[in-house]
């Protein structure tokens, strides 16, 4: 390996063990990779720029970091917890149970795990952690349930996906249904397990009259995803713009219906967007950077020939995929990993008689998993610091879930018709 | 404060844009560009307001396992990383930012110089406050 | 083994004991491996490599791996990267002259095109690109024709009258925003991430591109029909930074020439071809294709963009007018 390449990657590792926030560590090892190359430094600048003036989706980011302060401080939040209660919480572990249901219902008006993770998990955590759960399980299971968004239509990536493989959308979308529900139901036989082990409190059981009583509470804001997905299906709003609309809603839900949001209210809720918002906005964008170094450094093309050598299984190829996208999936931006990776390995995909459709949905599953994965999965980072806790608490208690998203990545990879038993029925 | 008007913008520019399109049926460019712009603006300056409340996501495995003399260490040479590299960046990071007047944002003609300027200021604020903390640290040291 | 690759702007002199100079040409562009003028930078990277002994090396990379869309023309100016197609929408920012090559209807057809930049005229327009923004374009591939791509809106579009009221999505740049007008419909910008469900939902009612990315980008499973009105002729221009392209002695240059036009003919045939298959395989999908009354368009854009002094005072009016006598 080249010298530079070699000082730059353990300068970075540097970076993280003294504590450097890992932002400003990705821009320093940057800015030292550029210099050490002889090459231009200010394309940290111009790329960090220019790639997050020109990737439109993200900008639905801050607008559910903000949907979700407003909804926490306007206290919405709890309303929704309170009628999610009396629905699954008196389950063992309820809370549990109603923090991946409530990522499936999100999952219908997002494409964006990272979205999911941002706009939820800070009721989420706060409501478990007002039961008392431990912030590390409540933040691991939380990172772990967002990665359904992205399954469940609508999602960017398959969208994406689609473009370079010549899938239809519309399959992709459909073929999704089935593994996103087979994810929440994984993840929720997790959750009775550990619920048992460590004693988790079930809620109480509510009345019918009181059921009634908190569903009509949360009325308002129950009709939020309701609102959305009717505005993006009948074509009044795109997708980015539904961050907007849910912005909104949950503002008007806050003052006028709930009337609980005051000008200090607002205050700490314009803190906490723009906070999370340049924190999390600055690792995408110093992701890009690193993006640039691998390709620069022509990384995919020495990984391609050495798949070359495994051609001849169809089970063995999926599995030597699965292993390279999970391993790549925690150190690169899916973004990236979508437009770099996946055009290398269409060629292995056709040759070896894999339907592209099925393909699709496992290699997005297999990236979603990657974001949770330890050391760099993205939305460790962003549960880590909604939750305000050391990312070293989140691992611990991701692990488990990790491997029960992996047996469901598992499943939808051997076992075709997973994903292609609706898109079949419908064609 | 400024991330904040930022993101205001932003907002605002997406509900006029739906307004706009579906209600009266007349569609608008010029959100487009106010909400891309209050994007980045709101993602800078939230970053800097970050900083300055050292809120930043940071891996804190093993600095949490060491002595705290070490941990003295660990500050030290991580803000003289940033001071020295940033410092090294600056200048053409600066000669990129106004190269880049030569191209305009497409509705309002404003150079990107200008659009890209906050991030200069996101350079010399991580400078200040590693400054700053570096003092702080020598000082607690002599005490 | 890259530690002792070399890039091209800083490549050491012959050193006296018979080793040749090398170069190396990184060539970036956010088009994805299955676009034909992807696949044709492989053609032109074999040529190369081929016929210079490897001595000019050339590193191909797509999909933006390396830059986006939006910072690739750039790092071309400022000598950061070597190679990368540009386009006219982006040189007519820089050069308001240039506008004319984003107008809709300048060229009547492909054979319009190619002649017009793949010959005289080229030559002068390219030099001028070269003096004002230090970049070579050596030539123009075919990318495709745009067409009209709509869902079921009540009609079918024949004419620019049958577009009124028609929601169009733009591209988001006002020359992007007048063509839609200048066509007849209500132009309105959508970014492209966001075109597939917009369509699919109803928030735009049209679109338009070539009928390549239409498949590529699985449109036709979100509308109905297809208005083959050809109202601009994309193009490419594989482009090389001037102050490289003045340190290759000129035996290389000479092969980098033919290897943009090897490339071009790969490129210009593919799209070509795929444009004329492409109608068969839309019309399978239940699409309905229909012929628009071309002239009626062509007639009413011109006069749009001649009678909008804004779009057109820029513009060279002999050049002009020696383009349109090319279309004879
Ligand atoms: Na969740
Ligand atoms: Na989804």
């Amino acid at each position: 390996m080249d010298q530079v390449l070699l000082i730059t990657i353990i300068l970075f590792i540097i970076t993280f063990i003294i504590r450097i926030p890992v932002a400003i560590g990705m821009i320093l090892t940057s800015i030292f990779y550029f210099n050490a190359k002889g090459q231009d430094i200010s394309l940290v600048a111009d790329t960090i720029l220019s790639n997050l003036m020109s990737t439109y989706v993200i900008l639905v980011v801050p607008l559910f970091i903000f949907t979700a302060a407003v909804m926490n401080t306007g206290l919405v939040t709890d309303k929704i917890f309170s009628f999610a209660n009396a629905l699954v919480g008196r389950y063992k572990g309820g809370m549990g149970h109603v923090n991946v249901v409530a990522s499936c219902v999100f999952s219908g008006m997002s494409g964006s795990a990272v979205a999911d993770a941002s706009g939820l998990g800070k009721m989420e955590i706060e409501s478990m952690r007002r039961q008392g759960y431990d912030d590390g399980f409540s933040s691991a299971i939380t990172a772990a349930s967002s990665t359904i968004g992205p399954i469940f239509p609508p999602s960017i990536p398959m969208v994406i996906y689609a473009m370079l493989s010549g899938a239809s959308v519309g399959a992709l979308f459909i073929a999704g249904i089935i593994p996103g529900l087979l994810l929440a139901v994984a993840l929720m036989i997790y959750i009775v397990f550990v619920a048992r082990k460590r004693d988790y409190p079930s809620g109480p059981r509510y009345t019918f009259k009181k059921f009634v009583i908190f569903t009509f509470q949360a009325f308002p804001a129950l009709l939020t995803p309701v609102i959305l997905l009717i505005g993006i299906y009948s074509g009044i709003i795109t997708p980015t713009e539904a961050g907007a609309a849910a912005a909104l809603y949950a503002l008007l839900v806050s003052v006028i219906v709930y009337r609980t949001m005051g000008v200090n209210q607002l205050k700490d809720v314009f803190k906490d967007t723009v906070v999370t918002t340049g924190n999390l906005g600055l690792i995408v964008g110093a992701a890009y950077c690193f993006s640039y170094i691998v390709a620069y450094e022509q990384i995919p093309a020495v990984i391609s020939d050495f798949m070359l050598d495994f051609t001849d299984n169809k089970y063995v190829m999926l599995l030597i995929i699965n292993i390279f996208f999970l391993i790549m999936g925690m150190f690169v931006d899916t973004m990236v990993m979508t437009l770099v990776f996946i055009p290398m390995v269409l060629p292995f995909i056709d040759a070896l008689g894999i339907d592209p459709v099925h393909f699709g949905v496992l290699i997005v599953l297999n990236m979603m998993i990657g974001l949770s994965t330890p050391p760099f999965g993205m939305l460790l980072f962003i549960v880590s610091g909604i939750a305000k806790i050391p990312i070293n608490k989140v691992i611990k208690e991701v692990w488990p879930m990790i491997l029960v998203m992996l047996f469901v990545l598992g499943l939808v990879t051997y076992i075709p018709e997973i994903s292609l038993f609706l898109p079949n029925i419908l064609e | 404060m400024i991330p904040a008007i930022a993101f205001s913008l932003m907002f605002i520019a997406f509900v006029i844009q739906v307004y706009y399109r579906y209600i009266l049926d007349d569609p608008l460019a010029w959100t487009y560009e106010v909400t891309v712009v209050g994007f980045v603006w709101t993602l800078i300056f939230g970053a800097i307001y970050a900083r300055r409340k050292d809120e930043h996501v940071a891996f804190s495995y093993i600095y949490d396992l060491v002595p705290e003399k070490v941990q003295f260490a660990f500050r030290v040479i991580g803000n003289l990383l940033v001071i020295v590299l940033i410092a090294i960046a600056f200048k053409p990071t600066y000669e990129f930012i106004q190269f880049m007047e030569m191209s305009e944002t497409t509705t309002f003609n404003i150079p990107y110089n200008i659009v890209y300027f906050p991030f200069l200021i996101l350079m010399v604020m991580l400078v200040f406050y590693s400054v700053k903390d570096i003092i702080v640290d020598l000082k607690n040291i002599k005490n | 083994d890259s530690s002792d690759d070399q890039s091209s702007d800083e490549n050491e002199g012959n050193n006296g004991d018979g080793t040749e100079e090398t170069f190396e040409l990184n060539f970036s562009t956010a088009s994805v491996p299955n676009d034909a003028h992807t696949e044709g930078l492989n053609v032109m990277k074999d040529y190369i490599e081929e016929n210079t002994d490897g001595n000019v090396t050339v590193n191909v990379h797509h999909s933006g791996s390396l830059y986006s869309q939006d910072n690739e023309a750039q790092a071309l100016m400022r000598g950061n990267l070597e190679m990368a197609y540009v386009s006219a929408p982006w040189v007519s920012e820089h050069i308001p002259s240039m506008s004319m090559f984003t107008s809709g209807y300048l060229f009547k057809d492909y054979d319009h095109m190619t002649n017009t930049f793949n010959g005289e005229i080229g030559e002068q327009v390219f030099e001028d690109v070269v003096d004002e923004l230090g970049v070579r374009p050596l030539g123009a591939f075919y990318l495709g024709s745009r067409q009209l791509n709509y869902r079921d809106i009540g009609k079918e579009i024949r004419t620019p009258e049958d577009l009124e009221g028609v929601t169009l999505r733009m591209p988001n740049t006002d020359s992007w925003l007048f063509l839609g007008e200048a066509l007849g419909a209500n132009p309105t910008p959508v970014d492209f991430s966001e075109l597939y469900m917009a369509l699919n939902t109803g928030t735009v009612q049209a679109q338009d591109n070539p009928l390549p990315t239409v498949k590529n980008a699985a449109f036709h499973e979100v509308t109905d029909y297809i208005t083959i009105t050809d109202h601009v002729i994309d193009t490419v221009w594989p482009t090389i930074n001037e102050e490289v392209w003045q340190s290759l002695p000129s035996e290389y240059q000479e092969v980098i020439l033919e290897s943009v036009e090897e490339a071009r003919k790969y490129v210009d045939e593919t799209n070509l071809d795929a444009e004329s298959e492409l109608v068969e395989f839309f019309e399978s999908e239940g699409l309905t294709v229909i012929e628009a009354d071309k002239d009626a368009f062509m007639e009413r854009v011109q006069a749009e963009y001649l009678n909008n002094e804004e779009m057109t005072s820029s513009w060279d009016m002999d050049l002009y007018e020696r383009i349109q006598e090319m279309a004879e």
